[in-house]
């Protein structure tokens, strides 16, 4: 191993391939921060170009926009309370919380780090354990899946804030909002009203777009906030001090294992780790009901993990073949352009392109973390633009955002829809975060529970009978009633 | 005292409604078992419906027992113009197929940026011209997203 590891190094330091990385970087960085657009965006943009180039400075380019992406998501996230990309959902609500604290540069700057040292770690876990994790990942069937969708949805109880029935009326909607379009077994359209568009259900991107970013702009109009966001420089506003890094050190590497062990299953993604890693950061703290206020653990937990999720996506692609995700389905594409068979045997047969996107991963890491801490100014300048020239501008992008995804005007009216409904719920104190974390989740667990149960014939006993699966539901079952002891515990508390 | 928080036992009424609704819509639903042991295309509904309506109740009963609070003054202004904003852009929906979006979006962009409160034509103006020539370089030319360009036709 060691021997092929110097192979790629030797790879990646060609100048050539380390510009790869650079380009691949920034374009990813610029795709996560438009909302609308995400990694598998640009990966699908750039296939076409890579049929032209060589495989290795193909691939670098490819897994570092991939990466980038996944942090560039979270400068909108943290600077306007607006997510770039899903996985970015859980670090607008402590990110942007801390820029109206006046602690933009800080939450940035512990963003870019932990975001960079997820993706270190998940590159480091990838080349010691790709093989034993990729046997891990097959051990993954339709009742450890729903087991993982119902623990995900677990999590609203850490998110529900000052009122669980509220959150859980919000987990309904969700869900409700999975169940609309062609019912996967049977062919049946659900609650589509003969509208042909909702035939393949109302898309996600569409929707967090409207939820999150249009209601947004929607309450900017309502209270009135026009000029430039006068955000007051506090005392240690600065660069996060070695101090506060180190302070996070525990939050980074919890959040970066979760993104990694979560990536490695096919289809899970770096959404649901990173909502995973922000709730079970919420679940260990020592001060739980100050996540949502501000707090640097609730940036550094969900941005380690879904750069660490990168890293983890890769392992199924390159052990086995299987992508882990979209953007590593993207990949797979790449890899039969280039006349490459993915499998089990790439590893063999091509070790040097292997061992070279290992390396290049932590290379990517560490080009993103330079550019990144480079770029907080940028970002900071952002900001200070005027509120009545930033949102038109922003509204525009979720237009087009919306309208891109297959060049639907439909797109956009549910942009539209949502963001009324967005709006609506958070001024009647519905919060948003539990209805994400259900349209992420539902047709997971829906999906995996009904083919589990055909594979047991019906019997439930499938979900206690796998070790993993009986694993899971244990721990959602105590994830979703500490909190309510916790609350029944304190004083106050509205249910 | 009479303890009621409205606007909870309002959205909790609508949203039983809802629950009701979609369970009722379930019934129509096919009731062909395809494979043994599988549960139907109405099985999933009808769980989520069943419990958004009990959580219904609860919320109607906690905005029942609510403590009473102080009503908040409403700002009517700023209400006005979301309803507004939210106007514009339907319209804007309905109307872009049929004339274009490099055409239209100015009468967008323009409008929201003056409900917020800008009145420096300049800014206005630069700022329109920045975010069209973003959508025509960045997404028309470099991501290949097809705008409808209706009137050119």
């Amino acid at each position: 191993m060691l021997e092929n590891l110097a192979m790629g190094l030797r790879e990646v330091l060609i100048p050539y391939n380390l510009l790869m990385i650079l380009a691949g970087v920034s374009l990813g960085i610029v795709i996560g921060v438009l909302p609308g657009l995400q990694a598998a965006s640009g990966l699908a943009i750039l296939l076409p170009l890579t049929f032209f180039m060589d495989p290795i400075p193909a691939f670098l380019m490819m897994v570092s926009l991939y990466m980038a992406a996944e942090y560039g998501g979270s400068i909108t996230s943290i600077a306007l309370g607006i997510p770039g990309t899903p996985p970015a959902i859980p670090t607008t609500w402590d990110g942007f919380p801390l820029t109206q604290k006046g602690l933009a540069r800080k939450a940035l700057g512990v963003s870019i780090i932990s975001s960079s040292m997820g993706g270190m770690i998940g590159a480091i876990i990838l080349v010691v354990a790709v093989v034993p994790l990729a046997a891990f990942a097959l051990r993954f069937g339709p009742a450890e899946y729903f087991a993982l969708g119902v623990f995900g949805l677990s999590l609203v109880a850490n998110l529900a804030g000052k009122s669980v029935v509220k959150a859980l009326i919000s987990v309904g909607i969700g869900l409700l909002i999975v169940v609309v379009g062609v019912d996967i077994f049977t062919g049946y359209p659900r609650f589509t009203f003969g509208i042909a568009e909702l035939l393949e259900g109302i898309p996600f991107v569409p929707a967090l777009i409207g939820l999150f970013a249009v209601s947004k702009i929607f309450h900017y109009i309502e209270e009135e906030r026009t000029g430039i966001q006068k955000i007051p420089e506090m005392g240690g506003s600065q660069f996060p001090s070695l101090k506060e890094l180190k302070g996070l050190m525990v939050s980074i590497l919890r959040g970066s294992g979760i993104g990694t062990l979560i990536g490695i299953i096919p289809g899970a993604g770096a959404t649901i780790a990173s909502l995973i890693a922000y709730g079970e950061e919420k679940r260990a703290s020592k001060h739980p009901e100050k996540f949502g206020t501000g707090v640097l653990e609730g940036v550094s937990a969900p941005e380690s993990a879904n750069n660490g999720a990168v890293g983890g996506a890769l392992v199924p692609l390159i052990a086995l073949g299987i992508p882990g995700s979209g953007s590593t389905a993207i990949m797979i594409g790449a890899l039969m352009l280039q006349g490459l068979k993915p499998g089990p045997l790439l590893m063999v047969e091509q070790p040097v392109l292997v061992y070279s996107i290992l390396v290049g991963l932590f290379f990517a890491a560490f080009c993103q973390l330079v550019i990144g801490v480079l770029g907080i100014r940028l970002w900071l300048a952002a900001i200070s633009v005027r509120t009545s020239i930033l949102m038109p501008f922003v509204l525009g992008i979720c237009i087009i955002g919306a309208y891109g995804l297959g060049n639907s005007m439909f797109n956009v009216g549910l942009v539209l829809v949502f963001g009324i409904l967005g709006y609506l719920m958070e001024k009647f104190g519905f919060p948003l975060a539990p209805v994400i974390l259900a349209i992420v989740l539902g047709s997971i667990v829906e999906a995996n529970f009904r083919r589990a149960l055909a594979i047991s014939g019906g019997s439930y006993v499938i979900f206690f009978t796998h070790p993993i699966s009986l694993v899971l539901i244990i721990i959602a079952i105590v994830t979703f009633v500490i909190p309510f002891i916790r609350m029944r515990r304190r004083k106050g508390v509205n249910l | 005292m009479k303890r009621l928080k409205q606007s909870d036992v309002i959205i909790g009424v609508i949203a039983l409604g809802l629950a009701i609704f979609v369970y009722i819509e379930t019934l129509g639903f096919p009731k062909t078992v395809f494979t043994l042991g599988v549960p139907l295309a109405s099985f999933f509904p009808r769980i989520v419906a069943g419990a958004l309506g009990l959580i219904s109740i609860l919320l109607i009963i906690s905005g029942i027992r609510a403590k009473p609070e102080v009503p908040q003054a409403i700002k009517w202004r700023g209400i006005v113009k979301v309803v507004v904003v939210m106007m514009l852009t339907a319209v804007y929906i309905i109307l872009m197929p049929g004339i274009g979006f490099f055409i239209l979006t100015p009468f967008l962009i323009v409008p929201v940026a003056l409900i917020m409160g800008e009145r420096d034509w300049k800014r206005i103006v630069g700022i329109v011209f920045l975010f069209m020539l973003m959508a025509y370089f960045v997404f028309f030319r470099f991501f290949g997203v097809m705008f409808p360009t209706r009137i050119f036709m």
